[in-house]
């Protein structure tokens, strides 16, 4: 069934008349022909971009004069004039068809609503739901717990089977190596993608979708805008910073939530350099709880940076500041079947997306080791380990680092565990492996949704940056003679 | 006159003018209702404004709250659309 709605006669007439010129042709110059002659008169009447640039020269011509003299007989925007007919529209079959819900209901909604909004509540609302929502559960459950659990199933069941039917069917132990041992594409790339991957991005979608149903999200956002402004995001950057809490590859791909290129870029510069996915962060925890010092040093100066970073782009990028206006629904219980559904349609999605680039990640490393590439590489960055006060067998940690930020942290986890490093080591390394170049799939995802030239332009000041950030902390550590 | 974040009091105003050249802001704008016409009440200033126009409910920056002109009175000039009151 569709309605129609009468606007002002002049805009009627002009409505009438480009009908008729789509009727005399107009309508093959599109490429979605799915519009009704009607609405597509509207959306050219109101200049609808998209549509504006398919149109030939010469009939934009003709639609400018058109509307030039529709505006003529009308007082306000015709734009505007076609948002109030519509309004009114709406509110005349609301009043005939609306019953109030139930006023306890509504009452309840308003003073939680109340409560996430008020600055005084609002903040430690925001506060414990980060910390129950992403921290306990995504982090200490989803990618401590779960993790754990399935790596370890993998471990003691999946591989010893895979490798020792890869021995058995493939003669040659170089080629065995592309699917089995240390960094095969079975044991290593399809056992992150599973173990990992998988319990960190099934626990934080299904938050995610709790939060999202509940009409919690733009609430957050709000409270969160000004903070955001002063980075050159809006509120709404929250979503894809918080997601990157779980996944930057994911968070990556989020940004294109964002309204303006300059939020974007500015938004996945701040995932790749001071966000680190819950991976990552769940081991570097690990690692950090026993000294405490370390731990809030390292936490303190990754929020130094994100919010510095942030500070300095936005004075320096040029461009008009994020704008942010966001609808605020009514706070509902989430329907579980609803977030089940989302949560099992995303992840299937993610998984998908993201199973090719570790599979890619594996290859990539079985090339540079059977070809001595890495080696090469690993002696070229010994010497910059040990210029930052590390041991030289972190050099394989740093490189690896960069096919999975959260390899890197598991295998300082391993050296951890063999009492090779001190505390201030510790520490250096996991600021520089937060802040080191993000894993190779969001590296992939950058340039998918940034282009080469930025990537390109990130990775370098990236690089660079974190090891200058790993060589001060330890010129200061040392000079002060601080031992964590 | 006014622009809305000059408004001290949580009654609905009268929204007569939107003063922007953004074309997006304005759309955006117009999707929530706020437009010439209808009225729009403050609800909160702080973190962020939060505004009502009928039963939408919206979070709005400061800047955009200035780009709001509205008037305690309605304007007969504004229009004619005086059933769109505030529930």
């Amino acid at each position: 069934m569709s309605i129609k709605i009468r606007y002002l006669a002049p805009i009627e007439a002009a409505i009438t008349q480009i009908e008729i010129w789509w009727r005399s042709g107009w309508g093959q110059d599109f490429v979605d022909r799915h519009l009704s002659p009607r609405s597509f008169a509207l959306l050219l009447l109101q200049k609808d971009p998209n549509l504006w640039e398919q149109l030939p020269g010469n009939r934009q011509q003709d639609l400018e004069q058109l509307i030039a003299t529709t505006q003529a007989q009308i007082s306000r925007p015709i734009s505007l004039e076609i948002a109030q007919a519509r309004q009114e529209f709406a509110q005349a079959i609301e009043q005939t068809t609306l019953a109030e819900p139930n006023p306890n209901q509504r009452h309840w909604g308003e003073k939680i609503h109340k409560l996430t909004v008020n600055p005084i509540s609002g903040f430690p609302i925001l506060v414990l739901v980060l910390y129950w929502g992403v921290y306990k559960f995504v982090g200490e459950f989803g990618a401590g717990e779960l993790v754990d659990r399935i790596e370890t199933f993998f471990e003691e069941q999946i591989n010893p089977v895979v490798n020792h039917v890869t021995e058995q069917a493939i003669p040659w132990p170089s080629l065995q190596d592309l699917f089995a041992h240390e960094y095969g594409i079975i044991t290593l790339g399809i056992r992150y993608a599973t173990a990992i991957v998988l319990p960190v991005v099934a626990t934080y979608f299904l938050m995610f979708s709790l939060l999202e149903d509940s009409g919690y999200l733009p609430r957050l956002s709000l409270m969160l805008d000004r903070l955001f402004k002063a980075i050159g995001l809006s509120g709404r950057a929250v979503i894809p910073i918080v997601l990157g809490l779980g996944c930057d590859t994911m968070a990556t791909i989020v940004t294109r939530t964002l309204e303006t290129k300059r939020e974007r870029l500015i938004a996945t510069f701040l995932l790749s350099l001071a966000i680190p996915c819950a991976a990552q962060w769940g081991v570097i925890l690990g690692l950090l709880a026993q000294r405490p010092a370390a731990l809030v040093t390292w936490a303190g100066l990754i929020v130094g940076i994100f919010l510095l970073a942030g500070f300095c782009i936005d004075k320096f990028l040029p461009g008009s500041a994020a704008q942010f206006y966001i609808e605020l629904p009514p706070l509902r219980l989430p329907k579980i079947r609803n977030v089940i559904t989302k949560t099992w349609v995303r992840m299937k999605w993610y998984f998908w997306e993201v199973l090719p680039l570790f599979i890619w990640a594996s290859a990539i490393i079985w090339v540079g080791r059977l070809t001595g590439v890495f080696d090469w590489l690993i002696s070229g960055i010994e010497p910059i380990a040990l210029a930052l006060g590390l041991p030289k067998e972190t050099a394989p940690i740093l490189l690896y680092g960069f096919f999975r930020r959260d390899y890197g942290a598991a295998g300082l986890f391993d050296l951890q565990q063999g009492g090779q490093l001190t505390g201030d080591q510790l520490l250096i390394s996991a600021v520089v492996l937060t802040l080191f170049l993000p894993c190779i799939a969001q590296l992939q995802m950058i340039i998918k949704e940034r282009g080469v030239k930025t990537a390109v332009l990130m990775v370098s000041f990236i690089f660079p940056f974190a090891l200058a950030v790993g060589y001060v902390l330890n010129w200061g550590l040392n000079l002060f003679q601080i031992s964590l | 006159m006014n622009d809305l974040s000059t408004i001290r009091s949580s009654d609905p105003h009268w929204i007569v003018h939107l003063e922007t050249q953004d074309d997006a802001m304005l759309r955006k704008l117009t999707a929530l209702g706020i437009l010439p016409g209808n009225q729009i009440a403050i609800e909160q200033r702080f973190p962020s404004y939060i505004v009502t126009i009928g039963r939408t409910r919206a979070a709005l920056d400061r800047e955009t709250v200035q780009c709001i002109f509205v008037t305690r009175e309605q304007r007969t000039d504004a229009n004619s659309n005086s059933d769109s009151a505030m529930p």
